[in-house]
C-alpha cells in the first residue's frame, strides 16, 4: 500500500516540479545556509535524499516542507543548481491536493489579518491552502 | 515632469500607503511622475513554482500586457510585486507554450518586451546617485543598516538585479545620502515573515536575529523596502525598522 502511494506521489512530483532530484550529490550546502534548518525535524538535503530513495511519503510527513520560508537561498547556492525551493513548493502542493489545506483561512487569527500587510496574507494563503 | 508607468500593488494601496506616498514625493523631487497603470489588480505575491500553476500567472500577465500599450517600462516598489512581475515577464518572453496558454486565458497578446524595473534601479540608473547626493541639504551622518531580504535578490538568473551574496545597492544609496552604512551579516537572509501565518513562536526568531545584529553593530536604523520584512522586523521588537522611502524623505528634508 505504502509503495503504491510512494509511486503515485513520485509520478505527480516529476510531472509538477520538472526537477531531477538525482542531480543532487548531498553536499549539504542547502542545509548549511537554510535560515529555517534549526527548526526543521529533518534537514533540507534529507528531504531530497528521501526523494532519491523513492520515499516521498517520508519527506512529505515531516514539518520541513512547512518550515521552508521560500527564501531561495538553497537554490541560489546549490553547486548543481537543484531548485530545492521548487521541490518544497511541489511537495506542499501535492500534500494539500491529496490531503487538506495546512492552515485554513478560518484559522488565521483576526488580529493578524487586520495588522499584517496584504502581501504576507496572500502569500501565506497561497503557501498553506490549495 | 517625465511620466513613468507605475504599479503600486495591493500592499502599497492599503497597509503601506506611506511607502507609496513617499516614493511618489521623492520621484517628484527629481522631476519624475509615477503614474499608476490603469485597472491594475493583485500580482499574486508568489511566483508559482509548480509547472501546473499557469492560472496564477494570469494576474501579472494581464498587468504587463496592459502596460505594453502605454509604456516600455513598468516600475514597482514592493519586493514581491517586482519578483513576480519580472519573473513572469521573463517566462512569457522565453516560453512560447506558456505564452500561448496565457493569451488564451486573457485574450491579450503580449510577448514580454517591456522592462520591469524596481524603484532602486530607477534611483540607481535613471536618477543616479550623484543627483541624489546633490539634493541633500544637511548630511546627517547616521548609522544605517541596509536590509535587503530575499525577493529583490533571488533568483539572480531571473532578476539580474544585484549580487545575491554581496548586494550593494542599499549601501550605495545610504552612502549617497551622506550616512554611514553599517552592514550586518544577515542583510541578505530571510526574515521568516511567511512563517508568521503558522503562528508558532520560533517564527520570529529570524527577524529577532536580524534586529539584534543591527543593535550589536551599533546601527540606529534598519532600512528595508519589503512590506513583509517591515512587518516581521517591527513585530520582533528588536529592530528599529523603517521603509527606505521614509529614511530617504528625512534625508532629503521632505
Amino acid at each position: 500500500m505504502k509503495n503504491e502511494i510512494n509511486e503515485e506521489i513520485l509520478k505527480e512530483f516529476k510531472k509538477l516540479s520538472e526537477e531531477n532530484v538525482h542531480d543532487c550529490y548531498q553536499c549539504g550546502k542547502c542545509s548549511a545556509g537554510c535560515p529555517s534548518a534549526a527548526n526543521m525535524s529533518i534537514l533540507p538535503h534529507m528531504v531530497i535524499r528521501r526523494l532519491q530513495r523513492n520515499q516521498p511519503v517520508e519527506a512529505i510527513i515531516e514539518d520541513a516542507i512547512w518550515k521552508c520560508t521560500s527564501c531561495m537561498t538553497c537554490w541560489s547556492r546549490c553547486p548543481k543548481k537543484v531548485n530545492l525551493c521548487r521541490i518544497m513548493e511541489t511537495l506542499r502542493f501535492i500534500y494539500m491536493t491529496k490531503y487538506n489545506d495546512k492552515y485554513p483561512i478560518s484559522e488565521i487569527p483576526k488580529e493578524l489579518l487586520e495588522e499584517a500587510p496584504q502581501q504576507l496574507i496572500i502569500s501565506g494563503m497561497r503557501k498553506f491552502t490549495y | 515632469m517625465l511620466d513613468i508607468a507605475y504599479y503600486p500593488g495591493c500592499t502599497l494601496f492599503e497597509k503601506a500607503k506611506e511607502l507609496d506616498r513617499q516614493a511618489k514625493n521623492i520621484a517628484n523631487v527629481f522631476g519624475y511622475n509615477l503614474t499608476e497603470i490603469p485597472e491594475w489588480t493583485c500580482c499574486g505575491t508568489v511566483f508559482p513554482d509548480t509547472s501546473k500553476n499557469i492560472s496564477r500567472l494570469v494576474g501579472p500577465y494581464r498587468m504587463l500586457a496592459n502596460t505594453a500599450s502605454i509604456s516600455d517600462k513598468l516600475l514597482t516598489i514592493c519586493s514581491a510585486c517586482f519578483n513576480v512581475l519580472k519573473r513572469t515577464n521573463k517566462i512569457v518572453r522565453e516560453n512560447q507554450e506558456i505564452r500561448e496558454k496565457l493569451e488564451g486565458y486573457t485574450e491579450l497578446t503580449y510577448n514580454g518586451d517591456i522592462e520591469v524595473i524596481h524603484y532602486f534601479e530607477f534611483l540607481r540608473d535613471v536618477v543616479t546617485y550623484e543627483k541624489i547626493s546633490e539634493k541633500i541639504p544637511v548630511k546627517r551622518k547616521l548609522k544605517v543598516s541596509p536590509y535587503y531580504g530575499c525577493l529583490l535578490l533571488r533568483p539572480h538568473d531571473e532578476l539580474m538585479f544585484d549580487d545575491p551574496e554581496n548586494p550593494t545597492f542599499l549601501r550605495d544609496i545610504i552612502t549617497a545620502l551622506g550616512d554611514e552604512s553599517v552592514e550586518i551579516p544577515s542583510q541578505n537572509e530571510c526574515c521568516g515573515a511567511y512563517l508568521l501565518l503558522n503562528r508558532q513562536k520560533e517564527d520570529l526568531n529570524l527577524a529577532k536575529k536580524i534586529g539584534l545584529e543591527s543593535q550589536d553593530f551599533g546601527s540606529e536604523i534598519l532600512v528595508t523596502s519589503c512590506p513583509s520584512c517591515y512587518y516581521a522586523l517591527g513585530k520582533s521588537g528588536e529592530a528599529n525598522a523603517v521603509y527606505f522611502t521614509e529614511y530617504m524623505s528625512g534625508a532629503l528634508g521632505l
